[in-house]
């Protein structure tokens, strides 16, 4: 009986446990129990010994005598202890337990009609539409655009109104000047015969294309390019992209999400960094062209997947194979050699080595002696030396057809205009060697590299200026630091507005002045940029340089 | 409401689009299995490399994607105009089981009737007027510039096309870029960052999503086309802030449409800039597929509305669609298109637009603001309004569910089944029409869709001859669905276009019937209200602005480009310059009561 009880309390306490099960909600069941069993308890043995009590009223009670006490105990036990009608286990045996299972059963019914209330996690009362009105009032947003106030600000963009070979026609002045700002590297914007087919492509297609690749944007002379393409690099497959910086921004996102992995060198240019921003991949920046870095930030991320017990996940690493905002060139061969130990896939941006460099012009990694599929994706812009406007990129089949599902870049957007195909094929076709192994681009390339050299080699001796990389790269981006930095990136920064400026007024060059966004992760230093280009003679060479010494010599002076 | 929320797919058609799909996985699984059972040593893919797909992409690229590749790119041989020449396909011989299967050209080609390409107002082929300056322009500045814009890129043609833009969309500045896509998602983050927040229209295209992520604003999502969400999300979202942090949002900024390109709805831009202004929230609105195409001049969402450009922050459209050539705009206030020439990736680092493109784009814009001293441009906005009108009616009196606006010359004709979607790609190609089908992943699996886009290069005896067409393969698909809320809203909204656009005494007979066998001509009745108007109805305050200015920077033009001047001038003086129409003066006299007409119209048409 007595365990029937306690199966009775087990039950109170387990049965509000299976309707919410907070220790609050333990200790209040408990008291609710007692508050009600208790009375129930006492009312009966008090009605018990009242009802003995009168039984015994003929024996007088003498509490006052020892014998009285003694009496009066036995009395009591008589009741209370065991046999007695009092005693719990009397009580138990003639259906007291009914009484008491009852009462549990009443508790619980009790319970179970209860509502379960809820602990409320915040204290905090839900804003009212009054207080959210109030609210509303009262936010000032910041204006759409920071003020301008207190920045420096960029010179006005010149605007040019003519061409001719490698000098340009300004507005505002009458004189033509020689233009090293344009990285037309092999003259091909400008090419007669490159131009004649242009036009005749719009005159039959029109100018735009007037819709993306998917829907009715595609027109033959896009597969051509592909194809064209695909022949010169030795690959399976190419795709073509609208515009330069949309390239490799879209081609990053398409090869890598959330769980990969992507290395990059910390001097890449802007579209890099935002295609990894944008994929949302890991991303890990190695020091430029240290190799030993690159090694150590793949060796943690190994350790790390190890550790975790990850699946293999996409790995890319991503450098350029000329870096555009400093004119020197990654170390294709180590990091290729790098990427083949640890097995990560690896994307070179050609855009400046492509047609440049290599003994065909395929570029950077022809350069360093890589075979044609040893690098997963090749990317390029077009707007380089190919003279036209655009991207692609080259690969496997497999590497290209995925961009062309999940490219945004290409999927969403209108293709390329059919002219600047055209354009872009014409000059793959003069780098496209004949039976005996030569071809005009062939001569271009090697002309190329003679302006290169002269340049690099009469710019490195200009006193305040130090040219980044040295005289010895084959690089056509020449990047112009100053030799002695005020240490304010703004004064430097105004200080090569100035020396291009007084390049122009006075030596009749036009340079241009790297400037940077404010979302660029990292700010390279000032630099003027002078791109080497087929169209320069020696003359021009030695007027860039005279003018340059002497406008040096003048604005650091001043 | 949207026309998009009154279609529910019919319960049999889910159920065998469901069918299909299932159908199409289990054999590809099969398929899957036999292929690496008689090939069981072929792996896929290099050891140590994660695989380019993850495994269940790959299968539905393989074996789904793969059988329907057909469907899309189509290569053209031809210029994008009203027929082009579709090249002829096969598959190839070395496709297999494990790459995405390959189809090649054979040679030969298809001469169809292009229901395809955005080129809304005909500039997409050889133009009289654009091609010879464009082609000019190839041969002065050369085929690119070889350089972004801050070093050697900036020529004189696109000094011009800032200004020109600027002017036709009656803003203070704008500032252009080579490529649509890399507009948005370049000028998107040099706009919000880290404590900004971005409300964002459901169906946004790729490109500002691209441009959202890559800033890095938060982002909500407001339903489709729905300003009192956006007012709830506005609210809630000033009122709790940064999340975790609780700090208010440095600035809030709004994006929308014009246009949407799968809808073929026009954004509802007054309740949006009112609910925007309200909150002091910025708004951005892209116009890839309204400009040009929208307005009775072509200026797009705001003149269609009549709302005020000056009430948008930021006004981004696209040269690709309307103006047949490639690149994008950005125009708004001087300091905000003064920001993006210090900021923006896509100025500073990009190459500049090709001078042939700015060219095209400069020329067609002459040809919109009639300054070529012809009235072309505004026979080519009446034809695409005509044109698009009248096969949305036609589409719709043939039982088909249309979705889509008015005016819009973007029209989705729902097929609600995959397999439905493929077999018209296919039958409409065979009686020579190309039209663009789109489904999963660019749509709800149920909601595929094919769409087409209408231009002004279209003749009635083209529209007349492919609508015939359609009748057949719509019988053969079994695409009558009728759906009659859809029916019931489209015409409700037909009223209220008409009224709002040509006055009330015609409301009465417009009907979605009369429009579509020709007893009602909008055209005509457009004519007739701008005669009305010329009669000496005077002209509301947003058209006069947009002339007063067009007078105002009239003399700057003329003086660099003397060659000009005369069509400059001719034009002025035959009143070719922009908006005459009667609804820009009527909202702007009453914006309130247009909003309340509005909003009774729909919930009438509920």
């Amino acid at each position: 009986n007595t365990l029937h009880v306690f199966a009775h309390i087990h039950v109170i306490s387990s049965s509000p446990s299976g309707i919410g099960s907070s220790m609050s909600r333990h200790r209040v069941v408990a008291g609710l129990a007692l508050a009600i069993v208790v009375p129930l308890v006492s009312a009966y043995l008090v009605a018990n010994a009242s009802a003995a009590a009168l039984s015994d009223n003929e024996q007088s009670l003498n509490f006052f005598s020892l014998s009285g006490i003694a009496n009066a105990f036995r009395a009591f036990w008589d009741i209370v202890g065991p046999g007695g009608k009092l005693h719990p286990a009397y009580f138990l045996e003639h259906k007291g337990h009914l009484l008491i299972e009852g009462a549990l059963i009443l508790v619980i019914v009790y319970l179970a009609l209860q509502h379960s209330f809820k602990v409320r996690r915040h204290a905090e009362e839900p804003l009212t539409e009054k207080e959210i009105d109030q609210l509303c009032k009262e936010w000032s947003p910041e204006p759409l655009v920071p003020s301008t106030a207190g920045e420096l600000a960029p010179p006005e963009s010149h605007v040019i109104t003519g061409l001719e070979g490698p000098y340009v026609y300004l507005k505002g002045r009458k004189e033509k000047v020689i233009n090293v700002a344009s990285s037309n590297y092999l003259n091909m914007a400008n090419n007669k015969e490159n131009k004649i087919e242009s036009i005749e492509t719009v005159n039959t297609y029109g100018v735009g294309s007037c819709g993306p690749r998917g829907f009715y944007g595609t027109i033959d002379k896009h597969l051509d390019l592909e194809k064209e393409l695909a022949d010169f690099y030795d690959t399976e497959a190419a795709i073509i992209y609208s515009y330069d910086v949309a390239t490799i921004a879209s081609i990053i996102p398409a090869f890598a999400n959330r769980k990969d992995i992507i290395i990059y060198d910390e001097c890449c240019s802007y579209p890099i960094q935002t295609g990894c921003t944008v994929s949302r991949a890991r991303v890990a920046l190695f020091k430029h062209n240290d190799m030993d870095d690159l090694t150590r930030i793949i060796e943690n991320f190994e350790a790390e997947e190890k550790a975790k017990n990850k699946p293999l996940c996409r790995k890319l690493i991503v450098v350029e194979g000329i870096y555009s905002n400093y004119g020197d060139m990654a170390q294709l061969k180590s990091i290729w050699e790098i990427k083949d130990k640890y097995k990560y896939r690896l994307m070179v941006d050609e855009s400046h080595a492509f047609g440049v460099l290599g003994a065909t012009g395929r570029g950077a990694c022809e350069h360093f002696g890589l075979k044609p599929g040893q690098v997963e994706i090749i990317a390029a812009s077009m707007s380089h030396a190919m003279g036209s406007v655009g991207g692609f990129c080259v690969g496997d089949r497999d590497i290209v057809e995925h961009q062309r599902l999940s490219g945004s870049g290409y999927c969403f957007s209108a293709s390329l205009p059919p002219y600047l195909a055209v354009a872009s094929s014409h000059m793959l076709r003069l780098l496209r060697p004949d039976k005996s192994g030569n071809s005009p681009g062939k001569e271009l390339m090697a002309l190329l590299q003679k302006r290169v050299r002269a340049l690099r080699d009469q710019l490195k001796g200009i006193p305040g200026l130090k040219l980044f990389g040295g005289a010895a790269l084959p690089s056509p981006v020449l990047h112009m630091h100053l030799a002695k930095s005020s240490g304010d990136a703004v004064e430097d920064q105004e200080t090569m507005y100035r020396i291009a400026d007084h390049v122009l007024v006075n030596g009749g060059v036009l340079v241009g002045v790297s400037q940077y966004s404010k979302l660029d992760i990292r700010r390279p230093p000032p630099s003027l940029v002078i791109y080497a280009t087929v169209a320069l003679g020696e003359k021009e060479i030695l007027t860039v340089v005279g003018a340059l010494r002497k406008a040096v010599r003048d604005v650091i002076k001043a | 409401m949207s026309s998009g929320d009154t279609i529910a797919p019919p319960f049999f058609s889910i159920l065998s689009a469901l069918f299909i799909l299932s159908a199409a996985s289990i054999f590809g699984k099969i398929r899957d299995v036999i292929y690496f059972l008689l090939h069981p040593f072929k792996v896929k893919g290099r050891t140590g490399y994660a695989p380019i797909r993850d495994p269940t992409e790959d299968f539905y690229m393989r074996r789904m994607y793969g059988r329907i590749v057909d469907c899309w790119n189509r290569p053209i041989c031809s210029a994008p105009t009203a027929w082009v020449d579709v090249m002829k396909r096969e598959r190839a011989r070395d496709t297999n089981g494990i790459d995405i299967a390959h189809i090649v050209p054979t040679g030969g080609h298809i001469r169809c009737l292009n229901l395809s390409s955005y080129n809304y107002l005909g500039f997409a082929a050889f133009d009289p007027y654009c091609t010879p300056r464009a082609v000019g322009a190839i041969e002065n500045l050369g085929i690119s510039s070889c350089s972004p814009r801050i070093h050697a890129g900036t020529t004189s043609v696109h000094v011009e096309l800032e200004e020109l833009v600027a002017r036709f969309l009656g803003v203070e500045d704008a500032i252009t870029y080579g490529m649509g896509f890399a507009t948005n998602s370049s000028t998107i983050p040099a706009l919000v960052g880290k404590g900004c927040l971005v409300i964002s229209d459901a169906l946004n295209h790729s490109s500002i999503v691209a441009g959202i992520r890559a800033s890095s604003a938060k982002v909500k999502v407001f339903r489709h086309n729905d300003a009192d969400h956006l007012e709830k999300l506005l609210k809630l979202a000033i009122a709790e802030g940064q999340p975790r942090s609780h700090r208010p949002w440095k600035k809030i900024l709004v994006i929308v449409e014009g246009v949407y390109s799968m809808e073929g709805e026009t954004c509802r831009l007054k309740e949006i800039v009112e609910v925007a202004k309200k909150y002091r929230a910025y708004t951005y609105l892209d116009e890839a597929h309204s400009i040009g195409a929208l307005g009775s001049t072509g200026r797009g969402c705001c003149e269609h509305w009549g709302v005020n450009p000056r009430d948008v922050d930021i006004m981004m459209g696209t040269f690709t669609k309307s103006f047949g050539s490639c690149g994008g705009y950005i125009a708004g206030k001087r300091e905000v298109v003064e920001h993006l020439r210090r900021h923006s990736p896509a100025h500073l680092y990009a190459c500049s637009m090709a001078p042939g493109c700015v060219e095209q784009v400069t020329s067609a814009l002459h040809v919109m603001m009639g300054m070529d001293g012809t009235d072309r441009g505004k026979q080519k906005i009446d034809q695409l309004h005509d044109n698009a009108n009248y096969v949305r009616s036609r589409l719709l009196t043939m039982g088909l569910d249309v979705l889509g606006s008015w005016d819009s010359p973007v029209m989705p004709i729902m097929t609600y089944n995959a397999a439905k979607m493929v077999a018209f790609s296919r039958l409409t190609l065979a009686r020579k029409l190309a039209m663009v089908v789109v489904g999963f992943p660019a749509t709800p699996v149920l909601l595929t869709r094919t769409r087409i886009c209408i231009s002004a290069s279209h003749t009635r005896e083209d529209l007349d001859w492919a609508i015939e067409q359609m009748e057949e393969v719509v019988d053969l698909c079994m695409l009558r669905y009728r759906t009659k809320a859809l029916y019931q809203l489209v015409e409700s909204e037909l009223k209220h276009h008409v009224k709002r656009h040509f006055g009330p005494e015609h409301v009465e007979r417009a009907t979605i019937k009369a429009l579509a066998t020709g007893e009602l001509d909008l055209r005509r009745l457009k004519d007739q209200s701008a005669k009305a108007v010329e009669g000496g109805i005077g002209v509301g305050g947003n058209a006069q602005q947009q002339q007063q200015q067009q007078q105002q920077q009239q003399p700057q033009s003329t003086s660099a480009k003397p060659k000009r001047a005369a069509a400059n001038s001719k034009a002025q003086l035959e009143g070719k310059g922009p908006a005459t129409s009667p609804r820009n003066g009527d909202t702007h006299r009453k914006p309130l009561a247009s909003v309340q007409a509005h909003a009774k119209a729909f919930v009438v048409s509920k």
